[in-house]
């Protein structure tokens, strides 16, 4: 019998290992160095885009800016490839981003603040004030690589951006998480049962 | 036997000594050498008696004028402590503070002075420089004090020397003359200023008879307004501060006004990192735009990135007091020092300047004057990374002026070189701000004023 509760046990990690994976819960948060704490490594910086601390963020960020922009001024960016993606699963891409400066003195207006995956923008903002916000946005992944990109500057605006806290997780899907939980409370349970019966 | 011996011994010893002591005390020569540290210790001993009464101080300008007629043996009023020297001549045989040409003084001991009535080109009295020869006491010679020699004169022009304290070695100071030390509150006349680390002065056209020089801080900022500290923050503002009198900024009224970290005052509202980003430390625009952007009106003695946080910056603060007995409000950014990246030194420049306010209803009602003083401009930018600035150079350099945008024609000025890198500071002896000035003869002073809510005159 003990050999039974022991292959109940393995029957559970068994599904762990399957299915978390497929739910793409335990891969954790897939960009790294989201939070530029003690600099960039792992992003491409780009366009004037450059590492910085201080200034509100003493623990660090990357400023997406450059001196005296113009409109034709390439996007600033950060960016960064995401591997070991799930194609057909859902992420959520969060972040922090606030304004830094109007070059312009708010005479060019627009969405000037995007983040990007594959070069398609799936968010874009230009916040009133110059605090922090959060941006939060979901996607299903195509294939097992994309590129995460943040930019500031863009559709001709002038203005610069600070970014922190970039993070990428899976969304785990309803049903599947039900019918996990459902099955994994039915393999524990029959455990249990099975160790009753037993003693 | 042998005790006794000793005793006598040592008396004979001791008494010899005090013979000696005795010999060399009644050798003491009477004062005659010209040398600095004589001068020195009669200037030590002089400010080693009473304050200078409070009243007799020059209203509002560090500097005090002392309070005497020139009669025969009268106490000459001690230097009070904020005044860094007086002229000092030394003749062949005696030592003249104060020199007036015609009415000289000599020192005695204890800080007394004698009228010396004579005329300095008379040579009756048989001394070379027509000065009767004067004797002194001796004093403890001393380096720490600052004093200015006079080593020649003609009938219009002065050959100075400063001799600063031995741990000042390139200290700025502006050179003040008077004719008359008379009158109280008699205004001191700013001659010149000495470049850095320079000592010899050399004074042309002055008027005859010669009057009183005197060296004194080189600050055209005013004392006070200090009641309240704006504690060591970077980029930040006070809430609404209470004016002593309202005031009409280009068709405005106001009552109250933001105190803001980055060099400038606003009303309408603070101008700061929490409201308006890096704009409010990043001078990039004009301040006609930057009026118009944050729909602020701003009065900024230099606008820049200052950073008031590291030991060894000062604090910004800011009060009422009066000026020439006007309702006044002012802020002080004294000694402040600006902003780094890595923190590795935010005050190895530092810059003072102030912005004043003064009510003048004795012109017209409702007038008022807007004074900026300026008395060291070490550094131009902030070395955030955006304003293009390094070690507080180039980049976005500081804007001076003021701007409104609540009026028909959206008004604003920038007095010349403001936002052009190297016009403002110190090392530009032409443009720098510590030696222009504006409506007044004061160095590093510019006096705004205010009719009807607009400047009457402007630079």
């Amino acid at each position: 019998m003990k050999a039974c509760q022991t292959l109940n046990n393995y029957f559970a990690l068994l599904a762990l290992a399957v299915f978390l994976p497929r739910l793409g819960m335990g891969q954790g948060n897939l960009v790294v160095n989201g939070g530029f704490d003690a600099d960039a490594v792992g992003w491409t910086l780009t366009n004037g885009a450059f590492y910085g601390s201080e200034k509100d963020a003493p623990n660090g960020l990357v400023y997406l800016g450059s001196q005296n922009p113009s409109p034709t001024t390439p996007n600033p960016t950060s960016s960064q490839l995401i591997n070991s993606l799930i194609p057909g699963q859902t992420y959520n891409v969060s972040g922090d981003f606030q304004k830094i400066i109007d070059w312009s003195g708010g005479t060019i207006t627009g969405l000037s603040f995007g983040v990007a995956i594959d070069g398609i923008f799936l968010f874009e903002a230009t916040p009133a004030d110059f605090h922090w916000h959060n941006f939060n946005f979901s996607y299903t992944a195509t294939s097992s690589n994309t590129v995460l990109s943040l930019a500031s500057q863009i559709n001709g605006t002038l203005v610069s951006y600070g970014i922190d806290n970039i993070a990428l997780y899976a969304v785990p899907e309803p049903s599947a998480e039900l019918l996990f939980g459902f099955g994994l409370i039915l393999l524990l349970g029959f455990g249990r049962w099975k160790t009753k019966a037993v003693q | 036997m042998n005790i006794f011996r000793n005793l006598i011994g040592c008396t004979f010893t001791i008494g010899g000594m005090i013979a000696w002591l005795s010999l060399l005390h009644a050798q003491e020569t009477p004062f005659q050498s010209q040398s600095i540290n004589d001068i020195d210790a009669i200037l030590q001993a002089i400010e080693a008696t009473t304050p200078l009464p409070a009243e007799s101080a020059t209203n509002g300008s560090n500097f005090y004028s002392a309070q005497h007629s020139p009669t025969s043996e009268e106490p000459w009023p001690p230097l009070p402590g904020d005044v860094l020297g007086l002229d000092v001549w030394p003749l062949g045989d005696g030592i003249f503070l104060l020199d007036d040409r015609d009415l000289d003084y000599s020192a005695l001991s204890g800080g007394r002075m004698q009228s010396m009535s004579m005329d300095p080109n008379d040579p009756g009295d048989g001394d070379t420089n027509g000065y009767a020869p004067n004797s002194l006491p001796a004093f403890t010679p001393t380096t720490n004090d600052l004093w200015l020699q006079i080593i020649g004169k003609t009938n219009t022009t002065a050959y100075l020397v400063i001799h600063p304290p031995w741990n000042v070695t390139n200290g700025i100071w502006g050179l003040y003359f008077t004719t008359n030390l008379t009158i109280p509150n008699d205004k001191w006349t700013w001659l010149l200023r000495n470049a850095l680390g320079q000592i010899n002065l050399v004074v042309t056209n002055l008027p005859t008879p010669l009057g009183f020089f005197m060296l004194g801080p080189p600050s055209a900022i005013r004392p006070g307004f200090d009641q309240n500290l704006f504690i060591g923050v970077d980029d930040k503002s006070t809430g609404p501060v209470g004016l002593p009198f309202t005031v009409n900024f280009f068709g405005s009224s106001n009552s109250t006004i933001y105190v803001n970290e980055n060099g400038n005052v606003t009303f309408r509202g603070p101008f700061d990192a929490d409201n308006w980003g890096g704009l409010s430390f990043t001078p990039n625009l004009s301040l006609g735009d930057m009026a118009a952007y944050t729909e602020l009106d701003i009065i900024a003695p230099f606008w820049a990135d200052v950073d008031t946080r590291p030991v060894g910056s000062g604090l910004v603060t800011y009060g009422t007091n009066t000026v020439d007995r006007h309702a006044a409000f002012g802020v002080s950014w004294i000694n402040v020092g600006y902003y780094v990246d890595d923190q590795a030194d935010h005050a190895d420049k530092t810059n003072s300047f102030q912005v004043i306010l003064i009510d003048r209803p004795d012109r017209a009602s409702g007038d008022y004057d807007i004074e900026f003083n300026y008395s060291q401009i070490q550094w131009e930018t902030g070395d955030f990374s955006f304003s293009g600035g390094s070690d507080g150079l180039g980049g976005y350099s500081a804007r001076v002026g003021f701007a409104s945008t609540n009026s028909v024609n959206n008004s604003s000025f920038e007095i010349i070189g403001s936002g052009t890198n190297g016009t403002l500071l110190d090392t530009n002896l032409a443009t720098g701000l510590i030696y222009t000035n504006f409506n007044n003869s004061v160095p590093g002073r510019y006096d705004f004023q205010y009719h009807s809510g607009a400047p009457i005159a402007l630079p």
